[in-house]
């Protein structure tokens, strides 16, 4: 299994100074990513990476160019490429063991088929007690980690996260980054996950593709290629040498020491 | 006076839920009993004539009356039966040409345009046209009572679906659903609470069509009894149907959509 981003092309309407015009954004942009592997697109803000995301789970029909998943091409959103989203997206007329037995009508027939699945997946984020909450009683913490195991459910290819713990606290955060790793230790599904933070990639990722707009063009492009080869779970302290890396390409050799973890 | 501001930002602070409520219900039966007093008091001292402004006694009497020995019971059926007949259609009508305009830009430009202009007639100036091609019959009435309550109906719908977060709807997409599916199972739950406020909307619209399409028609019914009333020069009558729509309207209105509304809202997370 192993997804190919092939000379993708995306243009979009830009409207900078009351001027319609179209513009590029991404411009015959290639990636390749391997069966397991944990992989964060990182960069500023309109470097287009959720464009990215957005092209590879099949919601923007790229200009040109295309992706492939298990050497068939994305045409539109199916359930073999899930999403997690900054804003949860749960659904508040269900509640949480609906929301996460959601796209698992569409694989069984059976009912308690269905229950025992979402169940397990469930128990895996820590909310089996929570099942027949709704909702809007949950925090920000709990929705996310409902949002996950409803993408996880449905036992997807490729997981797609777009900031997905962004709207967190710090703590919250980096407890969902311990959980999201142990989960992703069992099960090892493909991950694309777009972050902006420094750290968080970091933490998390086997692979950190940096990048970054054109400062005339506004195209976003790959700027690096990190591999990261250190054991989970991991602490930051190790990681000195590759967030050097990281943001010698986003600021060049002189910022290395100075600069915030968040870009 | 910006003692008793204070004072009563004061007040607000420690004012309990239990007390809001007691509050609430003093405050009515205070204001209400007022105005009946001075209602009482204008006929009291005759200002104007029996026959054009009866007391609240009168009017009281005239209910008694209407309800034990005539037909009023019967009147509020029938007017009831017609604005739920009609009600019931504008909102299937109202409801499936919201999410039709909401899914094509075409018809939103054209037809969605339209219903706001729609909107700004008021329900009598269909009554000419409406006696025309139906007669004097409950038809003109019904036709009147849809015409009104599907618009708020179809731009509740409309809106709703176009303020849905672009997260839930591509959650959904990603997750498999597609289609009339993603219709029943997503789309539709999602517009809940902005169609309980429309259907809120749509039947106080139904009521007001329905009575003044009533008065030009045949049958009984509130507008025809209001109508009888006035042909009658018996003012104590049209007093009571007025009264009656008023609390029919409160009735439903405050008791039963709000509650519906906010049991909605506390599911929803608003």
């Amino acid at each position: 299994m192993s997804v190919k981003i092939q000379n993708i092309s995306l243009k979009y309407l830009a409207n900078p100074n009351g001027k319609a015009h179209i513009d590029y954004i991404l411009k015959d942009l290639n990636l390749e990513i391997q069966q397991g592997e944990f992989t964060c697109l990182l960069g500023p803000s309109g470097c287009g990476k959720s464009s990215l995301l957005g092209v590879v789970a099949g919601f923007v029909k790229p200009t040109q160019g295309e992706v492939l998943v298990n050497d068939k091409k994305v045409l539109r959103p199916d359930i073999t490429r899930t999403l997690v989203f900054q804003e949860y997206a749960l659904f508040p007329w269900l509640n949480v063991i609906e929301n996460v037995a959601f796209g698992l009508r569409y694989q069984f027939q059976d009912y308690e088929q269905r229950y025992l699945t979402a169940s397990r997946y469930l128990k895996m984020v820590g909310l089996i007690d929570h099942a027949r909450d709704s909702i809007s009683q949950l925090s920000g913490g709990m929705k996310q980690r409902v949002a996950l195991a409803r993408a996880l459910a449905v036992q997807p290819d490729l997981l797609l996260m777009d900031e997905p713990f962004g709207a967190l606290d710090d703590k919250t955060r980096t407890d969902m980054q311990k959980l999201l790793i142990n989960i992703w230790m069992e099960l090892k599904p493909m991950v694309i996950f777009v972050t902006h933070s420094i750290d968080e990639a970091l933490v998390l990722a086997d692979r950190v593709i940096v990048m970054d707009k054109d400062k005339q063009t506004g195209i976003g492009s790959i700027k690096a290629d990190v591999k990261i080869n250190s054991q989970r779970p991991r602490a930051l302290s190790e990681l000195g040498e590759y967030r050097n890396q990281v943001v010698d390409v986003l600021y060049g050799s002189s910022a290395s020491n100075s600069f915030d973890a968040v870009i | 006076m910006l003692t008793s501001f204070t004072n009563r930002i004061t007040a607000a602070q420690v004012t309990t839920p239990e007390n809001l409520f007691k509050h609430r219900y003093l405050h009515r039966v205070i204001f209400f009993a007022l105005l009946i007093a001075f209602w009482q008091l204008v006929t009291s001292l005759g200002v104007y004539p029996k026959y054009l402004l009866p007391s609240p006694l009168d009017v009281f009497e005239t209910l008694v009356w209407g309800f034990l020995q005539a037909d009023y019971a019967i009147v509020i059926l029938q007017s009831l039966r017609r604005v739920v007949m009609g009600y019931v259609l504008a909102v299937f009508v109202g409801v499936f040409a919201g999410l039709a305009i909401a899914r094509y830009k075409a018809l939103d430009n054209t037809l969605g345009a339209s219903l706001t202009a729609l909107q700004s007639i008021p329900s009598v100036a269909w009554v000419p046209l409406a006696l025309l091609w139906f007669g004097i019959s409950e038809a003109a009435a019904l036709f009147i009572v849809v015409l009104e309550a599907f618009i708020p109906c179809a731009l509740g719908v409309r809106t709703g679906v176009l303020t849905i977060p672009k997260e839930i709807i591509r959650a959904a997409q990603c997750l498999g659903s597609r289609h009339v599916d993603l219709y029943v199972r997503v789309i539709f739950p999602a517009i809940i609470p902005q169609l309980v406020s429309s259907l809120r909307l749509s039947w106080a619209f139904a009521w007001r069509a329905l009575i003044a399409g009533e008065l030009f028609i045949t049958g009984l019914g509130i507008g025809q009894t209001l109508e009888l009333g006035r042909s009658l020069a018996d003012m104590s009558q049209v007093l009571s149907m007025i009264l009656i729509v008023a609390i029919l309207g409160f009735l439903t209105d405050n008791v039963f959509f709000r509650a519906v509304e906010k049991k909605v809202n506390s599911i929803w997370g608003l």
